[in-house]
């Protein structure tokens, strides 16, 4: 329960006290880590750092966790930084991982709101990696971590002081505001953005990841962000109307790739994916005008 | 010929499910570049609609409170969607489901808008058209000067009596 000073908070208070909290793992990837370690010695050799990153990315909090268990001990190692999950996880090592998770505290998984936003960051992230690879990109992992980071903020909120968002959420079905950037500021005097881009800075996350969750710095950044809005979007309504605008827009970003490439990565249903598809068909004839940027 | 000076007819016109109307526009929504399909729907030329403001097809039906909510977004960097009901040149209208996000520079400053506009449903239409309607109504009666938080107020009321946002509205149409 939050004191009355803390409703008083703002961004930097709230840095200051998330940013050395043990950040906590879901109930379901400690269930699953702690069967996997029961495994026999054969069993769990078989399984690979690709196999052990993949459980990690479904685990939007473990990702966080592990990215900074491996880059507080990169720094006293001088080494290069980790910017995938992959690299965390190799950095980390099965032993270790397993009694990380062990030992972590879990987040409550009856939350709605909690369960949406962990949703919202792991399909935001699935359709990031899908889009990078599509343009060849050096590593659509860090693309894919960025996007899953992008929500931080808000998932430390939901499982330190799930009073702020769900006062977000009041204020969103009151009326009051129209949007939910403006329901933030409104109801905490912040917005979960701002908090995510402060807690990155405070953790000093490498550079990279720090540039691609701003959103906006580049190409790459683009289409982390552009994922965000698009999983937003499908949470809200998986046959949302602005998922071809969404696609129109991508494909500025990843001209080389056909609009059905680009859908492949976005998880909605075969008949809407036949809609969008016919939906931005046309773009190929021949237009008049001067073309749009 | 301005909005304005238009006389608005019945005649609709209705947007195919296979195109969709793209253009952009400055910061200020000066139109900077149009398609095929917003020439032929809007029934301007593209020299006509180049350089003039977006607005020259906005119908006088469309609350203006909508309007501020887009620029309000847009403005911060985000993306708007919503329903809007457009002018031709000849007073006719047509209905489109709009998406306008910001384009951003190489530095991730916002130089202008894109705007991809496409078929809206007859149902989200219907809907819309009636929340549209109250909206004017009490814009219309409150003066050009409160208009806007006259609009803003009714669909305030309406939002909350649905326990939603305007975004999540906007998706479940």
């Amino acid at each position: 329960m939050l004191t009355s000073f803390q409703w008083r908070w703002g961004v930097a208070q709230w840095v200051e006290f998330l940013k050395d909290k043990e950040i906590p793992v879901l109930l379901r990837t400690q269930a699953l880590m702690q069967a996997l370690a029961s495994l026999d010695a054969a069993s769990t050799d078989a399984i690979s750092a690709r196999d052990l990153a993949g459980y990690v990315f479904a685990d939007p909090y473990l990702s966080l966790k592990l990215l900074r268990h491996a880059e507080n001990r990169r720094s006293r190692r001088l080494g290069q930084e980790t910017t995938t999950t992959l690299a965390a996880v190799l950095h980390t090592g099965w032993n270790e991982l397993v009694q990380l998770v062990g030992a972590s505290s879990v987040t409550d998984d009856s939350s709605e709101g909690r369960n949406n936003c962990e949703f919202r960051a792991v399909l935001a992230s699935s359709i990031a990696r899908g889009w990078a690879s599509l343009r060849s990109d050096v590593s659509p992992d860090e693309v894919a971590l960025a996007a899953l980071l992008s929500e931080s903020g808000e998932l430390l909120l939901w499982h330190f002081a799930p009073e702020l968002p769900l006062k977000v959420a009041d204020e969103l079905a009151s009326g009051r505001a129209f949007r939910p950037l403006r329901a933030q500021e409104q109801a905490i005097g912040f917005t979960f953005r701002q908090m995510t881009l402060a807690l990155v800075e405070a953790w000093e996350l490498p550079q990279i990841i720090a540039l691609l969750i701003r959103g906006t710095d580049s190409l790459r950044a683009n289409i982390a962000r552009l994922a965000v809005d698009t999983a937003r979007d499908i949470v809200a309504n998986n046959r949302h109307p602005s998922i071809p605008a969404q696609l129109v827009n991508l494909k500025r970003l990843i001209p080389g790739a056909s609009y059905a490439q680009l859908l492949v990565p976005v998880p909605i249903a075969d008949d809407y994916r036949e809609e969008v598809l016919l939906a931005v068909s046309a773009e190929s004839e021949p237009q008049g005008g001067r073309k749009p940027q | 010929m301005k909005p304005r000076d238009i006389a608005p007819t019945d005649r609709e016109r209705v947007l195919p499910t296979d195109r969709y109307i793209l253009s952009t526009t400055d910061l200020a929504g000066r139109i900077t570049s149009v398609n095929d399909l917003f020439i032929e729907y809007s029934g301007y030329t593209e020299a006509e609609l180049i350089g003039r403001q977006h607005n020259i097809v906005r119908h006088p039906d469309m609350p203006r409170a909508v309007f501020q909510l887009l620029w309000d977004a847009i403005a911060e960097g985000e993306q708007f969607m919503g329903y809007v009901k457009n002018l031709c040149k000849d007073g006719g209208f047509y209905w489109v489901f709009a998406h306008v996000s910001p384009i951003t520079d190489a530095r991730g400053q916002i130089t202008g808008y894109r705007s991809v506009r496409r078929h809206a449903r007859p149902e989200a239409i219907a809907r819309v058209s009636a929340l549209y309607a109250d909206m004017l109504a009490a814009e219309t009666a409150a003066g050009p000067r409160d208009a806007i938080a006259a609009g803003l107020r009714v669909l305030s009321a309406h939002l909350a009596a649905q326990g939603q946002g305007y975004e999540a509205m906007v998706a479940a149409l």
